[in-house]
C-alpha cells in the first residue's frame, strides 16, 4: 500500500483540478473523412485585437475546452500530425459557452488509394481501435502510442494488457510467449508485417516475443478468429507486429533511457567471462575434444556495482518531395539487468500414499543481461496511383547473459536434523545470441478499377547459438558435529560429473513467396470482393546439440574447490559429444496453400466466406542410430479450411460478429524427432516422438460490440473450440523408468467468454478486460497405493484437468490519466492471472500449479520542452512472486522447512523478482 | 429471426463438417535389426547367436548384438577378449544383449571377459598405480528388450546366467549403440540389466575395475551368489545397484573397495514392481571411501521404497554401515545379526548411517569404540590402513591395494571370531529365480557364521 499512496496522491490532484474546470469554449477535433476523434491534436485561440492567446490539447475523448476566456472575437485553430490545419472564426460571450467542431483532413495524398489501411498516423490509438472495427476477423489491437506510454519495454509484455491474453515467464520474470485464451505458444503464430517468420528458439515454431523491443512496432494485433487469407495454423489465434511504415512527413523520435532493477540496490550483478567461449562445439569443428577445448573462462566471475540499463532507439522517417519514395530506419537497442532469487522444492510423489513428498530444497540466484537490438528498415515506392513497392529489412539480435547459482539442500540425503544434509551446488554460466534476419518485398498492384493483385517475397532467416552452457557441479554437506554444532564439509566436485558443457546451435530459414488477387465486382447492386491466392513456403531447420561431461583430475578425484577454478585439476570423461543425439537433425517442411474468399454487405449484414487448402510436406534426418526408430521421416497431409464470420451491423455504434473457422497446429520439428534428453532443468529426461499427429480444430466466436462514442468501446463475446489431437506433454512410462513426452490426446474442449471495457472522461481513461476459459482434457495418471499383501505399488486412473497454461480468470485493469495541455500521461496497470496449470504430474492429484497473481505497473510520460518527453516507468511494485504449489496438504510426516505448511498446499517454487525502473527522454520532430 | 438462426447454425454445421483434415501419410523409418549370424571365426562381428568352444579365446572389437530370441553361450575356459582403448565410444565395443547370454565356466576352467593386457593391469593395482585399471576398455554388457518391430510388439530380452567368469575392466562413455540403457556420453557399467520378467543369475564370479557403477539391474528377477568385487568406481559408484522392479537373492558375496556402496537398492523407476531383496552372508570390506558425494553410503542400503531383509553381513571399515533412509519402504523390511567393525571411532559412529532410521538390532555385533569387536580375519589387518589420517572421501590412488583388492588377503573367520554362529538361519531365501541346474541358479540358503565364508566350508568358494 505504501507503493501506491503517492500515485493515489496523484490521481486525486489531477481530479481536483478537474472539479473546478469551467470554460468559455467546448469542443471536439475529428477526422473529416472518418469522424474519428484526434487525440493529442492541439487547439489555439486567439484573439485579433487583444491578442489574447490559449492553448488547449485533445482529449482522451476527442474533446478540448478553455475556461475563463474574455468575451470577444476569436480565432480557433487545430492542428495535428500529418492533417492539414483547420481554422475558424468564433465568438465567445460572457458566462455563456460556445460549442465547436473542428474536421481536419488528413495530408495522405492521393496516390495512396491502393493501401488498404490508409496512411494517417497509425500509432495512434485510434488506428488502432479503427483497425479492430473494420477487421474482417476478431481482433483486439494496441497501438503504438499506448505501447510508448506503457511500463512495457518489450512487445511480449505489451501482450499480457490485451484481452484473454496472459504470458508464459521465463526465470528473469520477463514475459515471453503470449497464451490467448489459454491456447499457449503452440497454437499461436506471430506474424511481422502480416507474414510468418522462423523462430531462433529450437522448441517452438514461432518466434518468442520477448526478442523485439517495444518501440519497434507500429501496432500490435492479435486475432482470435481466421479468415482464409491467413494461414490455417492458428488455433489460439494470431499475433501480427505491424512495424512503422514511412511517414509522410519528415520524422525523427529518439528515446534514451536507463533503468535498474530494485534487486540490484546495494549489491552487485554477478557477470561471467564470455570471451574464450567456444562459437560450436568441438565436434561441429570436426575436433575430438581435449580438455584444452574447455577453457575455465565461464568460472571466472566479477562485478558490475551499479548495473544501469541502457534503452536507446532512434527512427528516421520521411517521404520524398515528390512524395513517392518513403523510407524509415528505427534502431533499437536495450542492455538490462535484472536478477532473480527463487526458492525450488524437489518433489516426487510417495510411492506408498501418492502424497506429495519434497526431498530437496534449492536457492536459486539468476544474474540476467539481455542485450536486444533491433534494426527495422521499410522503404516503399509508389509509382503511380496503382502501383506499389516496399521492401522491408530487417535485424533483430537478443544477445543473452544468464548466470545461475544454485544450492540444493536434500531433505533425505545426509539429512539428521535442522539445518543439516547433503548440499550440490551449480554455478552455471550461460551466453545465448539470438538473431532474425529478415527480407520482405512486397508489391501491390491495382490493374483494372475492380481488380488488384499483391505479391510477397520474404527470405527470413532465424538462429540461435549456446555456444557453451557451462555447469560447475559442487558437492558438500552440512553435518551435524558431536557437540551439536553443524559444520559445512569442504566443497569437492561431483566425482562423476564435475562439469557440464553443452552446446546446442540451429537455424530456421524460411523461403516464401505470396500471391493475392482482389476482384470487386458488383452483383446484384451489391459490391462483392473475391479474392484467391496462394502461398509457398519452403522452411529448413538445422540442429545440433553436443554435451561434455569433466570429471575431477585423476590424479586426484577427491580434490577441493576453494573458488578458484584454476587450481583444480580436470579429466575430460566425453571426448566426442553427442553425435548420434536426434537433436543433431535437418527438418524439412513444405507447406502449399491456397484460398479463395468473398466479402459482401447484405443490407446490414457483411459475410465474409472463404476455404483454405493447405498441404503439408515434412522430411527429417537425424544423426540418431539406425536402431531408433524415427531416425528418418517423412510426413504428408493436407487440409481444408473452411470459415465463415458475420457481422451484424445495427447501427454506427454497435455491432455483432459471429465466426468460425476450422484450424491445425503442426507439431514442433524438436516433438517429432526421437531425442532423449533435453532441458537441463527437467526432472524427468524428454523423449520425441515421431508419431505425433497435428492438432485440428473448430472454433466458434459470438462478439457483441459497441462502440458508443470516440475511443469508448465494450466488446462482449462467448467462444468455443473444439480441439482433435491437442499435443500435451505427458510422462509416460519406459520399461524401468519415466520419460517425458509429447502427446496426442482424444479431444479436448476450451470455451469461455471475454469482456473488454474501455471509457474515457476527457482526461481520464479507464480500460478493463476480463476473460473466463474453461478447457477440459481426460489422461492416464499413475495412484502410488499399498496392495493387499502391504507392497508397495502403483495402478493407472483417469484424470480430467485442463489444459497446461490456461487460467480460468484473467483480467487487466488500466487506468489513464492524459492532461493533453502539458502532454501528461500517465497510466496505471493491474493485471491479473489466475492459476493455471504448469506441469502435469505423472500421479494423481500431484499436477503443479502456478498460483494466481496480480502484478502492477506504473509509468508516466510529460513534456519537458517542445518535442521532448520525460518518462518514467516502474514496473512489478508489488513484487507479485512466481509461485508454484502442489493442490494437495503437505503431509504430516513431511520435513519442517521454510514455506512449507502442514494442512496447506504443498509449495513447489517462489522466485522474487523485485521493481524494476526505467526513466528517460524521448523526443519528436 | 427464428428461421435466421436456423439458417446460421445449419450453415455452421454445414462448414464443420467440410472441414477436412487428411489423415498424415508417414513414413517413420523402424528401428533396423540386422540379422543375425553363427559364429563361424574368433572374431565377432555385428549380430551373432551360437557357442563359444570351450577353452577358446575370441574376440571383438566393435559393438556386437544378440537379438532378442538369440543366444549367445560360453562353454567352460572360454576368453572373450574386448578389444579397445577405452578413448572413443567406437574404440569401446559393447555387447548389446537383447537375447540370452551364458557363461558357463567352471571352479577349474573359469571363463573370462576382458581385455587382452588384463594381466598388466592387475600388475599396476597391485603397485597403486590405477590410473589404466580405470580406463574404461570397453563398454560392458547392456541386456535389455530389442527394439520394438513388427512381429515383436513386446520384446522382452533375455535371461542372463554367469558362472565362474571374471568380468572386468569396463566403462567409459556410452555411444550410439547402447541408446537403450544410457543417454549418450552416460558412464557405463560391466553389466546393465532391465529384463524385468527375465532372470539374471550371476554366480562364483569375480568383477574387477569398472569405471562408474559395477553392475545396475533396473528390474528383474536376480540370484547374486558366493562372488568376488573388487575396486570398482573411480570416483563414485556402486558394486551392484538395483532399481525398481528388482527381486531376489544376493548372498555370500565378497566385497572390497567400491567407491560408494557394496549393493544399493532403491525403488526408483516406479516400475509397478516394488525392488524387494535378501541381502544375507556377504562381507563387505573398505567400501564408500571414494564417493565426493555426502549422504551417501559405504556398504548396504536401501532407499526410496525399497523393501527386503538384511542379515548375517560382516560390515568392516566401510565408511557408512547399514544405511536405510525414511523413505525406504520400513513396513516391509527386516534387518538383525550384522557385525560391524571400525578401525576408527569415526567409522564405529556410522555403523548405521546417521541420515537413516536404521536401529541396531539385538543380534548385531557393535560397539561405539574404536578397533572393538575385531572379527579376526584369517590373513587381512584391519588396522593398517590409516583411516584416521584418511577419513575420506579419498581419491583412488590414495588407497593401498591392501585395502581395494583381495590379493593374498584372507577374509574367512579365525576359530575365535565372534561371528562364528551369530548368524541367523531361520529365514528363507526369496528364490525369485526358480529355474535351477546349469542354466539356472544354485542358492546357498542363510548360514549360521557371519560373512561370506562358512566354517564348515560352504558359501564363497573363491
Amino acid at each position: 500500500m505504501k507503493k501506491l499512496l503517492p500515485l493515489l496522491v496523484l490521481f486525486q490532484l489531477a481530479i481536483s483540478s478537474f472539479a473546478f474546470a469551467t470554460g468559455g469554449i467546448k469542443g471536439t477535433v475529428i477526422d473529416k473523412n472518418t469522424a474519428e476523434p484526434l487525440v493529442g491534436a492541439s487547439v489555439e485561440i486567439k484573439n485579433k485585437t487583444t491578442g489574447y492567446k490559449q492553448t488547449a490539447g485533445v482529449g482522451l475523448d476527442g474533446s478540448f475546452s478553455f475556461k475563463n476566456v474574455p468575451a470577444g472575437k476569436y480565432e480557433i485553430e487545430a492542428k495535428y500530425v500529418s492533417y492539414q490545419k483547420e481554422e475558424t472564426d468564433i465568438e465567445v460571450n460572457d458566462g455563456a459557452i460556445t460549442n465547436v467542431k473542428l474536421a481536419l483532413k488528413s495530408k495522405e495524398n492521393a496516390l495512396n488509394e491502393v493501401s488498404i489501411s490508409g496512411r494517417a498516423d497509425h500509432t495512434s490509438d485510434q488506428s488502432a481501435t479503427n483497425a479492430q472495427r473494420h477487421s474482417p476477423q476478431i481482433l483486439n489491437a494496441v497501438s503504438a502510442r499506448t505501447i510508448e506510454v506503457s511500463p512495457d519495454i518489450t512487445i511480449a509484455n505489451v501482450t499480457q494488457r490485451m484481452s484473454g491474453v496472459s504470458v508464459e515467464r521465463s526465470s528473469n520474470g520477463e514475459a515471453q510467449y503470449a497464451i490467448i485464451r489459454g491456447m499457449d505458444q503452440r497454437y499461436i503464430y506471430t506474424l511481422v508485417n502480416g507474414v510468418k517468420i522462423p523462430s531462433p528458439d529450437n522448441k517452438n515454431r514461432y518466434i518468442p516475443l520477448d526478442i523485439f523491443p517495444a518501440d519497434i512496432v507500429d501496432r500490435l494485433e492479435v486475432s482470435k478468429s481466421l479468415t482464409a487469407n491467413m494461414e490455417g495454423d492458428a488455433i489460439g489465434g494470431a499475433i501480427n507486429l505491424v512495424l512503422k511504415d514511412a511517414p509522410e512527413d519528415f520524422t525523427v523520435r529518439a528515446n534514451v533511457g536507463t533503468g535498474l532493477a530494485a534487486n540490484f540496490i546495494g549489491k552487485g550483478f554477478t557477470q561471467f567471462d564470455h570471451g574464450s567461449s567456444e562459437q560450436a562445439s568441438p565436434r561441429a569443428d570436426g575436433r575430438t575434444a581435449s580438455l584444452a577445448d574447455f577453457k575455465n573462462n565461464p568460472f571466472y566471475y566479477s562485478e558490475k556495482k551499479v548495473p544501469l540499463a541502457s534503452i536507446l532507439g532512434l527512427s528516421i522517417g520521411g517521404r520524398s518531395a515528390d512524395k513517392k519514395f518513403g523510407a524509415i530506419v528505427s534502431v533499437s537497442y536495450q542492455n538490462t539487468y535484472r536478477q532473480t532469487n527463487g526458492t525450488f522444492f524437489g518433489t516426487e510423489a510417495n510411492p506408498a500414499t501418492n502424497e506429495p513428498l519434497v526431498t530437496s530444497v534449492q536457492k536459486r540466484t539468476y544474474n540476467i543481461q539481455q542485450q536486444r537490438t533491433g534494426i527495422v528498415t521499410k522503404f516503399d515506392y509508389r509509382f503511380d496511383k496503382k502501383n506499389k513497392i516496399s521492401l522491408d529489412a530487417d535485424y533483430i539480435n537478443l544477445t543473452q547473459n544468464n548466470f545461475r547459482f544454485s544450492s540444493d539442500t536434500s531433505l533425505e540425503l545426509g539429512r539428521v536434523g535442522v539445518s543439516t544434509g547433503r548440499v550440490s551446488q551449480d554455478y552455471r554460466s550461460d551466453r545465448t545470441i539470438q538473431k532474425i534476419y529478415n527480407l520482405n518485398l512486397h508489391g501491390d498492384h491495382k490493374l483494372s478499377d475492380d481488380f488488384s493483385m499483391n505479391w510477397t517475397a520474404l527470405y527470413s532467416k532465424a538462429t540461435a547459438n549456446e555456444p557453451d552452457r557451462a555447469d560447475l557441479n559442487l558437492v558438500t554437506g552440512n553435518i551435524k558435529q558431536a557437540n551439536g554444532t553443524v559444520v559445512q564439509q569442504p566443497v569437492l566436485f561431483d566425482g562423476e560429473n564435475a562439469q557440464t558443457r553443452t552446446f546446442t546451435k540451429n537455424s530456421d530459414e524460411d523461403k516464401t513467396g505470396f500471391l493475392n488477387f482482389t476482384y470487386n465486382p458488383t452483383i446484384f447492386d451489391t459490391k462483392v470482393e473475391f479474392t484467391a491466392g496462394g502461398m509457398y513456403r519452403d522452411k529448413t531447420r538445422h540442429s545440433s546439440y553436443d554435451k561434455y561431461s569433466i570429471r575431477p583430475g585423476l590424479d586426484n578425484t577427491a580434490q577441493q574447490f576453494n573458488g578458484n577454478i584454476d587450481e583444480n585439476t580436470f579429466f575430460l570423461f566425453t571426448t566426442q559429444g553427442t553425435p548420434s543425439n536426434a537433436l543433431n537433425y535437418d527438418f524439412t517442411e513444405r507447406v502449399g496453400a491456397g484460398y479463395g474468399q468473398f466479402k459482401f454487405t447484405a443490407g446490414k449484414l457483411l459475410t465474409i466466406g472463404g476455404l483454405r487448402y493447405e498441404h503439408t510436406y515434412q522430411l527429417w534426418h537425424t544423426q540418431a542410430p539406425e536402431t531408433v526408430a524415427g531416425k528418418d521421416g517423412t510426413i504428408k497431409y493436407y487440409d481444408l479450411l473452411p470459415s465463415l464470420n458475420f457481422k451484424y451491423q445495427f447501427n454506427e455504434k454497435q455491432d455483432l460478429r459471429l465466426s468460425y473457422y476450422s484450424a491445425i497446429s503442426r507439431p514442433n520439428f524438436y516433438e517429432l524427432v526421437p531425442h532423449t534428453s533435453g532441458d537441463p532443468d527437467a526432472d524427468y529426461d524428454e523423449e520425441g516422438n515421431p508419431f505425433l499427429k497435428r492438432t485440428t480444430a473448430n472454433n466458434f466466436d459470438l462478439r457483441y460490440e459497441l462502440f458508443p462514442k470516440a475511443l469508448d468501446q465494450l466488446l462482449v463475446g462467448v467462444f468455443y473450440k473444439t480441439i482433435k489431437n491437442p499435443i500435451e506433454y505427458s510422462i509416460e512410462k519406459r520399461l524401468t523408468s519415466y520419460v517425458l513426452t509429447p502427446e496426442n490426446f482424444g479431444n479436448a474442449h476450451n470455451y469461455g467468454f471475454e469482456l473488454d471495457f474501455t471509457k474515457y472522461f476527457s482526461n481520464f481513461g479507464v480500460r478493463a478486460n476480463y476473460t473466463n476459459t474453461n478447457s477440459k482434457i481426460t489422461t492416464d495418471k499413475e495412484e502410488g497405493y499399498r496392495d493387499d499383501q502391504g507392497r508397495v505399488t502403483h495402478r493407472t486412473v483417469q484424470q480430467t484437468r485442463s489444459l497446461q497454461g490456461q487460467s480460468k480468470n484473467i483480467a487487466n485493469f488500466s487506468l489513464l490519466y492524459r492532461e493533453a495541455k502539458s502532454a501528461l500521461n500517465a497510466q496505471l496497470s493491474f493485471v491479473y492471472t489466475g492459476a493455471r496449470l504448469n506441469t502435469v504430474s505423472p500421479y494423481l492429484d500431484n499436477d503443479i500449479w502456478q498460483k494466481g497473481f496480480t502484478t502492477l505497473d506504473f509509468s508516466t510520460e510529460k513534456r519537458l520542452f517542445k518535442g521532448l518527453y520525460g518518462y518514467v516507468k516502474a514496473t512489478n511494485l508489488l513484487n507479485t512472486p512466481y509461485e508454484l504449489e502442489i493442490r494437495r496438504p503437505y503431509p504430516k510426516d513431511g520435513v519442517d522447512v521454510e514455506l512449507q505448511e502442514v494442512g496447506k498446499n504443498t509449495a513447489v517454487r517462489r522466485d522474487l523478482y523485485r521493481q524494476y525502473y526505467i526513466i528517460g527522454l524521448r523526443y519528436k520532430l | 429471426m427464428k428461421t435466421l438462426k436456423n439458417i446460421y447454425l445449419a450453415c455452421f454445421s454445414a462448414l464443420a463438417l467440410s472441414a477436412c483434415h487428411k489423415a498424415e501419410l508417414a513414413y517413420i523409418s523402424p528401428a533396423v535389426v540386422q540379422v543375425s549370424n553363427a559364429i563361424t571365426s574368433d572374431t565377432l562381428k555385428g549380430a551373432i547367436k551360437g557357442t563359444m568352444l570351450a577353452g577358446k579365446t575370441y574376440y571383438f572389437s566393435k559393438d556386437i548384438t544378440v537379438n532378442d530370441g538369440d543366444t549367445l553361450q560360453m562353454q567352460a575356459g572360454v576368453r572373450l577378449i574386448a578389444l579397445g582403448d577405452g578413448k572413443t565410444y567406437q574404440t569401446a565395443p559393447a555387447i548389446i544383449m537383447h537375447g540370452t547370454f551364458i557363461s558357463l565356466g567352471t571352479k577349474e576352467n573359469p571363463n573370462y571377459i576382458t581385455v587382452q593386457n588384463s594381466a598388466a593391469l592387475h600388475t599396476e593395482a597391485e603397485a597403486q598405480n590405477y590410473s589404466n585399471v580405470f580406463q574404461g576398455w570397453w563398454g560392458g554388457i547392456i541386456c535389455t528388450p530389442g527394439p520394438v518391430i513388427d512381429g515383436k510388439p513386446v520384446p522382452t530380452g533375455g535371461d542372463v546366467v554367469l558362472k565362474w567368469t571374471h568380468l572386468e575392466f569396463a566403462g567409459g562413455p556410452a555411444g550410439p549403440g547402447t541408446l537403450d540403457a544410457y543417454t549418450e556420453g552416460d558412464p557405463r557399467y560391466v553389466i546393465y540389466f532391465a529384463n524385468i520378467t527375465k532372470n539374471f543369475i550371476l554366480e562364483d564370479s569375480w568383477l574387477f575395475g569398472s569405471k562408474d557403477d559395477g553392475i545396475r539391474v533396473a528390474g528383474g528377477k536376480i540370484s547374486v551368489m558366493r562372488n568376488t568385487f573388487e575396486l570398482c568406481g573411480q570416483g563414485g559408484g556402486e558394486f551392484f545397484n538395483m532399481k525398481s522392479g528388482t527381486l531376489g537373492d544376493l548372498a555370500y558375496n565378497f566385497m572390497i573397495g567400491a567407491a560408494t556402496n557394496a549393493l544399493k537398492a532403491s525403488d526408483a523407476g516406479g516400475s509397478g514392481i516394488q525392488t524387494n531383496v535378501n541381502m544375507y552372508n556377504n562381507t563387505i570390506v573398505n567400501c564408500g571411501f571414494r564417493q565426493t558425494k555426502s549422504g551417501r553410503g559405504g556398504s548396504i542400503n536401501f532407499e526410496k521404497a525399497a523393501s527386503g531383509q538384511v542379515y548375517n553381513n560382516l560390515i568392516a571399515n566401510c565408511r557408512f554401515g547399514l544405511r536405510v533412509t525414511k523413505d525406504a519402504d520400513l513396513q516391509n523390511m527386516k534387518y538383525n545379526n550384522q557385525y560391524f567393525y571400525g578401525v576408527t571411532t569415526g567409522i564405529a559412529g556410522q555403523f548405521l548411517a546417521s541420515d537413516g532410521v536404521a536401529t541396531f538390532q539385538p543380534g548385531d555385533i557393535h560397539s561405539d569404540a574404536a578397533k572393538d569387536n575385531d572379527p579376526l580375519f584369517y590373513g587381512y589387518d584391519l588396522t593398517k590402513y590409516d583411516y584416521v589420517a584418511n577419513p575420506g572421501p579419498l581419491t583412488v590412488s590414495a588407497q593401498t591395494p591392501y585395502v581395494v583388492t583381495v590379493g593374498t588377503s584372507n577374509f574367512r573367520l579365525q576359530a575365535a571370531s565372534k561371528g562364528l554362529g551369530a548368524g541367523k538361519v531361520d529365514f528363507q531365501p526369496m528364490a525369485a529365480v526358480t529355474t535351477t541346474g546349469d542354466y539356472g541358479t544354485t542358492i546357498t540358503p542363510p548360514g549360521k557364521d557371519i560373512g561370506a565364508y562358512q566354517n564348515d566350508g560352504t558359501g564363497n568358494q573363491h
